[in-house]
C-alpha cells in the first residue's frame, strides 16, 4: 500500500462514501447510524449550514445589478446559466466555473452541478414523488433498456424510512402510477390553480391535477435541526430554517451525531483501487486540493455517491488486469445508457376571474398532473411511456408592461397592483435509455488535476419527440377546458443535461453482461462498491428522481451494514 | 445593516416568524446626488436625455419618481458592467440617432431640450397605433445584422430599429430599476420577506399593492 498520507492522518475505515449530496448524505447517515465507521469524501469545499449561506436574505435591491452577472464575471458560467436561472448573484456560488471544470459535447449537454458539501442537495427543486410498477416494469414490458432487478414492493419500507425523515408536503390520491408517500399537510392550491384543478376533474375522466409534493416541511413534527418552511421561495440559496431537504441540514447532521463520521472536503476521488488476488476494491485514490497531495484511504465497503458523471468517471478511470474497461465493466454498459427529463414543452394562459384575489406568501411547489398516458405500460398512443406537468398559477408583476410603449403617471400607478392572474404548465417527459447516449473519459483533454475530463455524446430520440407533441396538445386541452382565455402551448428546444435529472451511466440489472449493478446496488463482479446515485438507474420514469435515489441509497446502505458486520467481505 | 443582522439571530431560534420590519432607516442603493454623478458608459448628451426620458416614463407624484431614485445612473451602470458588448453598441447608435431626431425637431442643442420637448418627441414614437407598436416590436426582435440584410445599412427601418431598441431599454431599464428599488420595494409596494405562512386565495383589498418579492 502506498504510504503518501501524513502520518497523524487515519486511512482505514469500514466504508468510505464518495460524494455528499443527496445519495452521499444517506449513505453516510445509514452507515453512521449502523455502527460503522465512515469517511465520507467530498471533492468541493465546505458549507456549514446556515453559515455559509451568503445570500440567504437577500432581496434584489440588495445587489448592484439585482442580481444579474457583470459580463466578465458571466463568460466563467456560460454552460452553467443555459438553464435560465442557476447563475445570478443568489446562486451561482454553488455551481462550477466552467472554465475550470471544462468538458466535451459531440452533441450538446448541459451538465449543470457544482462542487461543495451538499453538492445539488442544496440547490435542487425538490420535487419527490414514488415510482410505482408501472415505472419498475416499464423495461420488461416495451422491451428497451434492461429490466430492472427489484420492484416497487422492494422499496416500499425504504421510502417510507426516507419520507419520515425528509418530510415531504402532499396531499394523498391513492394513485397507482404515483403512489403515496407518507405526508406533511399539502401547500394549498391559489384561486387560478383550484380553477384549473375543477375544470379538469369536470372535462376529463382520465387525468387530474393534484397538489405539488415537495420536500418542504410542513405541519407539526419535530425534525432535529429544522423547521417549517416560511414561504420565501429562497429554497436554492440555502435556508435558514432548514425548512427544505439538504445533506446540510439533515443528513450530515444526524451522521455527525453518531460520531461515526469523517468528513473530508476538498478531496477529488479519481479511482477506486481493486486488488486481484481478493477480488474486491480495497480503497480510493484521491487528491487533497489544498495540499495537492496523493493520497489513499482503504476501507472494506465503497459507496459510489458522487453524481451519475463523476461517478462514471471514477469507475472508467479505475483500470485494472481484470477490468481493462473500468471497474466493473464487463458488460461494456459502463457510461451508456444515459438519460434525462425532457421538458420546456407544455402551455401558458390567462384567467380572467379573481380580479379581486390575490394571495399571501411564495410557496415553493405548485400542482402536479400525474401521467395518464400509456398506464400499466399498454401502448395506446404513438409513443411509449409518459409524463407528468407540472406548473402553478401566479398574478404578474410590472414585467407585464415590458412589450408595450405607455408611460407616464398612469403606467407607474397601474404597475403598482397585480396584474392578470397567469398559469403555466410545463411537462417532463420519460427518456428511454438509449445503449449509444453515452459519456467517455477524454485522456487527451486533462482537468487542472491531471485528470481526464468526460465527454458526452446523447441525444433525445424520436419516442421523447412524439411524446412531446402530445405533451403540448393535452396541456393546451386541458387549460382550454378549465375556462382559461389566450391558451397558447409552447416547446422550446430541450436538451439532454438542461433538466438535471441525468441517470443511467451504471444501470442495475439481473444480468451481468447486460448491466453493472446487481439488486443491492453492488457492482455485479466487486460486490463490496456500491452504487447508489443516479448512475445506477436502468430507466428515468417521468417523476422526478431524488426521492427514489434516497430510497435506493437507504435500502443498499443497510444491505452494506448487514454484509460488514457478517464480514462478507473479508480480509482486509 | 442592523436589520440583516436582526433577522439572521431570529432564524437560528429556529420556528420564529417575523413581521415586516417597518421601523429601520432606509437607505437608497444609489446614494449620488442626481445632478453630479459620472457617467461610467452613457457620453456627450446621454446622461441628459436618459434622464429626461426616465423622468418622463415614470414622473414623481405622490410618489417619488425614476429620476429621485437615481434610475439614470442605474441604466448607465447597468450598459456598462453587465449588458453584453452587441446591446452597448445598439443603445450607443440608438441613442445617437434620437440626439440627432431631437435637433430636426426643435433645431436646439440637446443638453438645453425641456422636459415637454422630450415629451413631445417621445411621444412620436410611442405614441404610434397598435398596430404600428406591433410591427416596431417584431423588428426589435431580429438581430441587428439581420436588419440590416434585410432593409440595408442606414434604412429608415434600420434607424427605426436602433431608436427603437434605445428608447424600449430606456424604457425598460426605468421600469426594472424603479419596481426593484429598495424604496419602492420596501414602501411601496407590498414588502414580505418572510411571509410564515401561505393563503393561496384571500382578497386583494387585504394586501394593497403587489407584492415586491
Amino acid at each position: 500500500m502506498a504510504d503518501n498520507n501524513s502520518t497523524e492522518e487515519k486511512q482505514n475505515f469500514d466504508v468510505i462514501v464518495i460524494g455528499t449530496g443527496v445519495t452521499g448524505g444517506w449513505a453516510a447517515k445509514e452507515l453512521c447510524e449502523n455502527g460503522l465507521n465512515t469517511l465520507v469524501l467530498e471533492r468541493g469545499r465546505m458549507v456549514e449550514h446556515i453559515t455559509d449561506y451568503p445570500t440567504m436574505y437577500d432581496d434584489p435591491w440588495d445587489y448592484e445589478f439585482k442580481g444579474e452577472l457583470k459580463r466578465e464575471e458571466a463568460k466563467k458560467q456560460l454552460k452553467q446559466a443555459r438553464t435560465g436561472y442557476t447563475i445570478n448573484e443568489a446562486s451561482k456560488h454553488w455551481f462550477v466555473n466552467d472554465l475550470e471544470h471544462p468538458y466535451e459535447e459531440t452533441k450538446r449537454f448541459d451538465w449543470i452541478r457544482g462542487y461543495h458539501v451538499g453538492g445539488k442537495s442544496l440547490m435542487w427543486a425538490r420535487m419527490s414523488f414514488r415510482w410505482s410498477d408501472m415505472d419498475f416494469e416499464a423495461n420488461l414490458k416495451d422491451g428497451h433498456g434492461v429490466d430492472w432487478p427489484i420492484r416497487y414492493k422492494d422499496l416500499v419500507p425504504w421510502y417510507e424510512k426516507v419520507e419520515k425523515f425528509v418530510g415531504i408536503s402532499g396531499k394523498s390520491e391513492g394513485l397507482s402510477q404515483l403512489p403515496d408517500s407518507i405526508f406533511t399537510p399539502p401547500m394549498e392550491l391559489n384561486c387560478v390553480e383550484k380553477d384549473f384543478q375543477d375544470g379538469v376533474a369536470q372535462n376529463f375522466d382520465d387525468r387530474m391535477v393534484i397538489h405539488g409534493r415537495v420536500a418542504n416541511l410542513t405541519g407539526d413534527e419535530l425534525r432535529e435541526g429544522r423547521s417549517n418552511c416560511q414561504y420565501r421561495n429562497r429554497c436554492i440559496r440555502g435556508c435558514p430554517y432548514g425548512a427544505y431537504f439538504s445533506s446540510n441540514a439533515s443528513t450530515l447532521p444526524a451522521a455527525e451525531r453518531t460520531g461515526n463520521m469523517t468528513l473530508r472536503p476538498n478531496s477529488i476521488v479519481h479511482e477506486i483501487i481493486y486488488d486481484e488476488e481478493q477480488k474486491l476494491a480495497i480503497g480510493v485514490r484521491v487528491i487533497d486540493t489544498i495540499t495537492h497531495e496523493n493520497l489513499e484511504f482503504y476501507a472494506k465497503i465503497i459507496f459510489c455517491c458522487a453524481g451519475t458523471m463523476p461517478t462514471a468517471g471514477i469507475l472508467l478511470k479505475s483500470k485494472s488486469k481484470r477490468f481493462p474497461n473500468g471497474l466493473g465493466n464487463d458488460s461494456g454498459e459502463l457510461g451508456h445508457n444515459i438519460m434525462d427529463h425532457h421538458f420546456k414543452v407544455g402551455a401558458t394562459a390567462i384567467s380572467e376571474n379573481h380580479e379581486e384575489e390575490y394571495y399571501k406568501g411564495r410557496k415553493p411547489t405548485g400542482f402536479f398532473v400525474p401521467r395518464f398516458r400509456n398506464l400499466d405500460n399498454k401502448k395506446e398512443m404513438n409513443f411509449v411511456r409518459g409524463y407528468g406537468m407540472q406548473g402553478g398559477a401566479s398574478r404578474t408583476d410590472w414585467r407585464r408592461a415590458i412589450g408595450e410603449m405607455s408611460y407616464g403617471e398612469e403606467l407607474k400607478e397601474a404597475l403598482l397592483k397585480p396584474g392578470e392572474w397567469e398559469i403555466g404548465v410545463n411537462c417532463f417527459g420519460e427518456c428511454l435509455p438509449y445503449h449509444e447516449n453515452k459519456v467517455t473519459l477524454n485522456n487527451e483533454k486533462l482537468d487542472e488535476w491531471g485528470l481526464p475530463t468526460l465527454t458526452f455524446d446523447v441525444e433525445f430520440k424520436e419516442n421523447e419527440m412524439l411524446m412531446r407533441e402530445d405533451a403540448e396538445k393535452q396541456a393546451v386541452a386541458m387549460l382550454k377546458a378549465a375556462g382559461f382565455k389566450n391558451v397558447k402551448g409552447y416547446q422550446e428546444p430541450c436538451f439532454p443535461g438542461n433538466g438535471i435529472h441525468e441517470m443511467g451511466t451504471a444501470r442495475m440489472g439481473r444480468d451481468p453482461k447486460t448491466s453493472v449493478l446487481n439488486e443491492n446496488n453492488q457492482i455485479h463482479a466487486v460486490p463490496n462498491v456500491y452504487v447508489t446515485d443516479g448512475a445506477c438507474m436502468a430507466s428515468s420514469a417521468s417523476q422526478n428522481p431524488s426521492l427514489t435515489y434516497m430510497t435506493l441509497t437507504a435500502r443498499a446502505a443497510n444491505h452494506a451494514a448487514k454484509q460488514f458486520k457478517k464480514n462478507k467481505f473479508k480480509n482486509i | 445593516m442592523n436589520r440583516r443582522n436582526a433577522l439572521k439571530k431570529m432564524s437560528l431560534a429556529l420556528g420564529y416568524t417575523l413581521a415586516a420590519p417597518t421601523l429601520f432607516s432606509m437607505l437608497y442603493s444609489c446614494t449620488s446626488e442626481a445632478e453630479t454623478w459620472q457617467p461610467l458608459f452613457f457620453i456627450n448628451n446621454q446622461k441628459y436625455i436618459v434622464t429626461q426620458l426616465a423622468d418622463i416614463i415614470l414622473p414623481p407624484n405622490e410618489i417619488v419618481g425614476a429620476v429621485d431614485l437615481n434610475i439614470p445612473e442605474f441604466i448607465d451602470k447597468m450598459y456598462a458592467n453587465v449588458a453584453s458588448e452587441e446591446a452597448m453598441d445598439i443603445f450607443k447608435k440608438g441613442g445617437y440617432l434620437f440626439e440627432k431626431s431631437f435637433i430636426e425637431h426643435f433645431n436646439k442643442d440637446p443638453a438645453s431640450g425641456s422636459k415637454e420637448e422630450y415629451n413631445a418627441l417621445l411621444d412620436t414614437y410611442f405614441g404610434i397605433s397598435d398596430e404600428s407598436q406591433e410591427k416596431i416590436f417584431q423588428l426589435t426582435k431580429f438581430d441587428e445584422q439581420e436588419v440590416i440584410d434585410q432593409y440595408g445599412l442606414n434604412s429608415k427601418n434600420h434607424d427605426d430599429y436602433l431608436i427603437y431598441k434605445f428608447l424600449l431599454s430606456v424604457r425598460y431599464h426605468s421600469l426594472y430599476g424603479f419596481y426593484t428599488s429598495e424604496k419602492i420595494g420596501e414602501e411601496v409596494l407590498s414588502y414580505d420577506p418572510i411571509p410564515g405562512t401561505y393563503m393561496g386565495c384571500i382578497p386583494l383589498s387585504d394586501v394593497g399593492n403587489a407584492w415586491s418579492l
